[in-house]
């Protein structure tokens, strides 16, 4: 399954446009990364409990959508975009989405 | 080139498994590593806190030393019988026991920091004679002497911060309320073992006292009787002091052990404390 | 004691009731995406450039609250870690019901295709500071009308 967030595949015919893909999880971190995170508010610097959250997160949501597209028949998602937001402290959504196509060599 | 738009099949961006199921397992699994959690730390503040010194719990204290009401003729009286108990009972160097008498009719007694016994009309009226009220007295000296208040206060203390940093890391107040409860609760009182450590003490204390320990088994029968009696107006000693057949037969076996006689010529109470602490009324 | 029948008693009517007001709304969604199934979606920059029409921009939004079954339920799942499926159930009903409605705007233009499509999603906070009170999902794209 090809992703890209570009409009076109260069080299690429697209033969039909399948609509809109997405995929969406909502994750977050267990007690111990948190209470990691709060003491790191303390020192500043990078917080990576969260930044692993949130690269699962999008991986996750990366998979769900190829899920979405593979039953809907496509070999590729093309127009990705991502959406992030804070649900509640220590949690947050991902949302990507797109559009399935089908290309021809 | 074609435009479709086709129906995604249900279920990729939702969970399939009922919630009510998620739920039970997640309280499931939460009360398995509380009970662990709660259960190492109940261990290890108890064995940190014997460290404090006396000294320290003396000036925690002093702070509410005010709340307990003046000395009168009962509590003098308590207190030299207090006295007593304590050289037999052979305290440490620094240990000092300050008896305070609450004119109330509930049958309890507590030990609490700083070596501040508290003893209640109820209970002091119920005692049949000297004897009977030494050994109460030893038993509370003896919680004392083996640092159960400071321990017990070291480990609520301890359940308290956990309770805290979980209530404040997780995304619900409900789960930190429930927590902060069940924390409580298990703080509140004394242990089994350390009533049982307690006992033992006592009737060591007794026998050298009086050369026997009939002052004991006039305790726990009383005790017992008000148990039978039933569970209707269970006097606040029992509920506080739980009273079941393995600590009578644990106290009977120890007697008999060390060839204490559990019958003996017990001394009365004087008449005026008597009189005192027979009073009716709240 | 008090305190624990509260809730229950809470936790109790939020699961009942927002078990079948969930139900509810996913069966109302299934049938309307058949029935505007028609109007399609993507999220191409470009309309397709044979294609002669005109443009309106159309969006769609919704806001869904949680429920108190929703809200213990994610606070003892985020104590753990890793997904937490009482929201993600939230967030996928308020997504579809967004698009629904963008959709609804566009066929009320005539419109049977609409592109570039992007979202945005708002968590409202609630009155606890630990728990977010409502989720607002906002869907917007350009519609091909007739010309």
């Amino acid at each position: 399954m090809l992703l890209s967030n570009l409009e076109i595949v260069p080299g690429q015919r697209i033969v039909k446009h399948l609509g809109l893909v997405q995929g969406s999880t909502v994750r977050s971190k267990h007690l111990g990364k948190d209470i990691m995170a709060g003491l790191k508010n303390i020192v500043g610097g990078e917080l990576k409990g969260y930044t692993e959250l949130l690269q699962e997160a999008r991986q996750e949501a990366t998979e769900r959508m190829i899920k979405q597209a593979q039953a809907a028949g496509a070999n590729a998602v093309l127009n990705i975009r991502f959406s992030t937001s804070s649900i509640t402290q220590g949690a947050a959504e991902m949302l990507a989405y797109g559009t399935a196509v089908v290309l021809a060599a | 080139m074609e435009y479709h738009n086709s129906q995604p099949p249900e279920g990729i961006n939702v969970s399939q498994t009922h919630p009510l199921l998620d739920l039970l397992r997640l309280l499931g699994g939460l009360l398995v590593i509380a009970a662990i959690v709660f259960a190492a730390l109940a261990l290890l503040a108890d064995k940190l806190a014997r460290y404090i010194p006396f000294e320290e719990e003396l000036a925690v204290s002093s702070r509410f030393a005010a709340d307990f009401p003046e000395s009168g003729p009962m509590n003098a009286y308590l207190q030299e019988l207090a006295d007593r108990v304590a050289a037999a009972q052979e305290l440490p160097e620094g240990m000092r026991i300050r008896t305070h008498y609450m004119d109330n009719a509930t049958v309890n007694a507590f030990a609490t920091l700083g070596g501040n016994v508290v003893f209640f009309r109820g209970l002091v009226g119920k005692m049949p004679s000297e004897n009977a009220l030494a050994m109460v007295i030893s038993h509370e000296i003896a919680h004392v002497k083996l640092r159960h208040p400071i321990s017990t206060f070291g480990r609520g203390l301890a359940i308290g911060i956990v309770v805290a940093m979980v209530s404040a890391g997780s995304g619900s107040d409900i789960v930190g309320r429930t927590l902060g409860n069940a924390g409580l609760l298990t703080a509140l009182t004394f242990s089994r073992s350390q009533e049982s450590a307690a006992d033992a003490e006592a009737l060591r204390t007794l026998a050298r006292m009086y050369g026997h320990v009939a002052g004991a088994a006039e305790v726990f029968r009383l005790l017992q009787d008000e148990s039978n009696r039933g569970s209707g107006n269970m006097p606040a000693i029992l509920r506080t002091h739980p009273l079941d057949q393995d600590r009578i037969d644990a106290i009977a076996r120890n007697a008999a052990a060390n060839g204490w006689p559990m019958q003996g010529a017990t001394r009365p109470l004087p008449e005026e404390i008597r009189t005192l602490a027979q009073k009716s009324g709240p | 004691m008090a305190d624990l029948i509260v809730f229950l008693v809470l936790l109790a009517s939020g699961y009942t009731v927002g078990r079948i007001a969930e139900r509810r709304h996913y069966r109302s969604i299934l049938a309307r995406e058949k029935e505007l199934a028609n109007v399609m979606v993507f999220t191409n920059r470009f309309p397709p450039l044979t294609l002669r029409a005109g443009q309106a921009l159309v969006a769609g939004s919704v806001v869904i609250s949680e429920d108190y079954f929703k809200r213990v339920l994610s606070g003892l799942q985020s104590l753990f870690g890793g997904r937490l499926r009482a929201y993600e159930s939230l967030l996928d009903r308020a997504r579809r019901e967004a698009v629904l409605r963008m959709k609804q705007e566009a066929r009320g233009k005539g419109a049977q295709m609409i592109v570039n499509v992007k979202f945005q999603t708002f968590s409202i906070p609630g009155r606890n500071p630990n728990s977010f009170g409502a989720v607002e999902v906002m869907a917007y794209g350009t519609a091909l009308t007739e010309r």
